[in-house]
């Protein structure tokens, strides 16, 4: 996926003047996964309603047949307690976790899954400001640059949905969420797609 | 490990030898502990630091699992000149994380030693390797019901003492000058030699643990902030579980009150009626931990007004100062200086707290927990506090005297409010010293706002230098800068020491400053 069929996927944004080119090498460079073969995790902070909105369109997105995968929710404590941690990434050698939570809980979370062994193949930050306007900025691990672009309530896009997408190689199937990130005002979230 | 082209290069090597040397350590430490794949070395990335990620990104990562694996791999890289940059848990978030101190340094991570090879529960003694957590040493003395104590900073969780005690880190109860708690250490030298510090050179000495100095020059303080060898044990002391332990909170309205409260403290802490660092955190230390919103009081740009932080005080329950200290000792010494806390909080107009569920809430748990060393992650709420959770310390030292404390925070605030940064700080009243603690928190995903991070962190060593204060310690990214601000001479001898004991620079060339 290029630049040009991003925003053709997408639909527009306001891209912050960081380069997709290296994208595409990125995501053909991961072995695209068989999803029957290959488990996929999403994983939603319960005390942040705009954590759990995201991860629910991620969900959507890397869902198939119209049906989005099942979200995991856990709340700030839990995701911060090693044994609890130990318990979500107890999943087989090249599954994959995709977590949306706030800044504080997801440099805990990778901390921990690090320390295990865990791949990070991609992470993004995304805030929405007064106005309603979700800022977003994502990277992939073998990308490098960070790709930033802002996201309105009335135009909501399926850009992050195909930045992960993208990262591993896939195109959209899923099903689209029905509605954008409800996040509070300021609020600042982070996510993380990582391969055990 | 994989056999694909490298982007990111050990200084000087060259890919086919740098190719050739992993394979090589390969065969020492197995190949499936030799990393080198971009998503597999993400871990080892700079995470906090305000600088681009290429400036500190590491070109492979291997994990021994024995001391005797780290001499044969060390015997591989001197002898082809391969800078290697150890790191134990590799979890000092604020101070540069895992990532190595100059791009294309080949991570050590020696995570899988992580045995604790002696708790001697007569002597209060432990001797742990360096993948050993907090949390780890932690569970072990719960699990064999042994009644003993060990002091940890705040991400410890995650953290290692050995780690942290060869950073010079601090924690919060009397045990709290790690490096003054530890006894012994081995270190792996640069030639693949193993230097066991103090008694444990002495062969047959059972006193390793108990006796630091053993004979001549005292060697553990040069492999500490330094770059001289790697260690791979440490001894340290724990701290016998006292039959009555008393924590507890001051609340100060203003901020002015900062000097009353360091000068009625500081003649405690001296005589040790307060045995542990006394704590004075500022509102918005306390803020981000009590789950306050940001936004809610400043949505804006910029740095937040004195007046949101005033509403944020009243609103909470938070002090302008919050002070934390305990007393630890049996029930009758701990009643008869209790008189004395309530004297001095009494006459300092300070409200006195000794239940965590009262005022200050979650912020108060987390350090009554800290303070008798049951590691927790409390403190990480702060990345929530500006969105984006980038963190730099900044630690200048000063004397424990009131005098210093306006006269720093005026001086950080105003640097930090020039470049749109909260004052977000405490005071750690030491022995004698004050430690002045300012996380500066911005959005590590705003191109913008790093460059400002970095600025204002480099404005605030240059000026709180040119007054005097040093800090005790500091990211990677600004080693070279703080270490010049300590002037020539030691670091000339620091040069010379660097010379002789690795002499091809192969050890963390560059961290604290010190290189061939």
């Amino acid at each position: 996926m290029d630049r040009r069929e991003f925003f053709r996927r997408t639909g527009g944004g306001i891209l912050l003047g960081a380069p997709l080119a290296g994208l595409p090498a990125a995501a053909a460079a991961m072995t695209s996964p068989d999803r029957a073969m290959t488990q996929l995790v999403v994983l939603g902070q319960a005390d942040r309603a705009g954590a759990i909105s995201l991860a629910q369109r991620l969900a959507a997105a890397f869902g198939s047949g119209g049906r989005p995968l099942p979200v995991q929710a856990r709340d700030a404590a839990a995701l911060r307690r090693p044994d609890q941690v130990d318990a979500l990434l107890a999943l087989p050698r090249g599954a994959r976790l995709l977590g949306v939570m706030d800044d504080a809980s997801a440099v805990v979370f990778l901390a921990m899954a690090a320390s295990r062994g865990a791949h990070l193949l991609a992470h993004g930050h995304h805030r929405l400001d007064a106005q309603g306007t979700t800022r977003h900025a994502c990277s992939a691990t073998a990308c490098g640059e960070a790709l930033a672009w802002r996201e309105t309530a009335s135009h909501p896009a399926t850009h992050v949905e195909n930045f992960y997408l993208a990262t591993l190689g896939e195109a959209a199937t899923g099903a689209r969420a029905p509605s954008p990130a409800a996040a509070g005002t300021g609020e600042a979230l982070a996510s993380f797609l990582i391969r055990l | 490990m994989t056999t694909t082209p490298r982007n990111v290069l050990p200084k000087g090597v060259s890919a086919s030898d740098f190719e050739q040397a992993l394979a090589e350590i390969g065969k020492i430490v197995g190949a499936e502990h030799v990393v080198a794949e971009d998503t597999a070395l993400a871990p080892y990335n700079k995470i906090m630091m305000a600088v681009p990620d290429e400036q500190h990104a590491p070109s492979a990562a291997v994990m021994p699992a024995s001391v005797e694996e780290v001499q044969a791999v060390v015997k591989v890289l001197n002898q082809r000149r391969i800078p290697v940059y150890p790191i134990s848990t590799g979890k000092n978030l604020g101070y540069g994380s895992a990532a190595p101190v100059e791009r294309g340094q080949l991570v050590m991570d020696l995570r899988r030693m992580n045995r604790i090879l002696d708790v001697d529960a007569e002597l209060c003694t432990a001797l742990v390797e360096p993948g050993v957590t907090y949390q780890q040493l932690y569970d072990y003395l719960q699990e064999k019901k042994l009644p003993l104590w060990f002091s940890c900073p705040a991400p410890s969780v995650i953290a290692g003492p050995l780690g942290n005690m060869v950073d010079r880190g601090v924690g919060y109860t009397p045990y709290g000058e790690h490096f003054l708690f530890s006894s012994g250490m081995e270190v792996v030298l640069a030639d693949g030699e193993v230097l066991r510090t103090g008694m444990g050179s002495m062969p047959g000495s059972n006193t390793w643990q108990v006796f630091k100095w053993g004979y001549g020059p005292t060697l553990d303080g040069i492999f500490t902030q330094s770059n001289y060898g790697i260690v791979t044990k440490m001894g340290m002391w724990l701290m016998p579980a006292p039959p009555d332990y008393r924590p507890f909170l001051i609340q100060y309205p203003e901020d002015t009150d900062i000097t009353k409260i360091v000068d009625a403290l500081r003649p405690l802490r001296i005589a040790m009626v307060i045995p542990n660092a006394v704590v004075i955190a500022h509102t918005l230390w306390e803020a981000p931990c009590n789950k306050v919103n940001r936004a809610d009081y400043h949505p804006g740009p910029g740095a937040i007004s004195d007046e949101a932080v005033k509403k944020i005080r009243k609103d909470h329950n938070l002090g302008a100062w919050n002070v934390y200290a305990a007393l630890y000792g049996t029930p009758e010494t701990n009643a008869a200086n209790w008189k004395i806390i309530e004297q001095v909080a009494a006459a300092t107009g300070g409200t006195l707290v000794t239940d965590s569920t009262e005022q200050g809430g979650r912020a108060t748990q987390y350090r009554f927990d800290l303070m008798k060393g049951k590691p927790n992650l409390g403190e990480f709420d702060l990345y929530n506090w500006r969105g984006g959770g980038g963190s730099m310390w900044f630690a200048p030292v000063s004397q424990a005297k009131g005098s210093e404390t306006l006269k720093q925070m005026q001086l950080a605030k105003g640097i930090l409010a020039k470049y749109g940064f909260d004052y977000v700080g405490e005071f750690i009243v030491g022995w004698r010293d004050m430690h002045h603690v300012i996380d500066l928190l911005y959005d590590r995903s705003d191109a913008e706002q790093m460059k400002k991070a970095h600025a204002c962190f480099d404005e605030l060593l240059q000026a709180f230098a040119r007054e005097g204060y040093g800090v005790y310690r500091a990211n990677t990214a600004f080693a070279e800068k703080v270490a010049a601000t300590y002037g020539p001479v030691k670091r000339d001898v620091e040069r010379r020491l660097k010379r002789a004991l690795d002499p091809n620079n192969i050890i963390a060339p560059g961290r604290c400053g010190i290189s061939n």
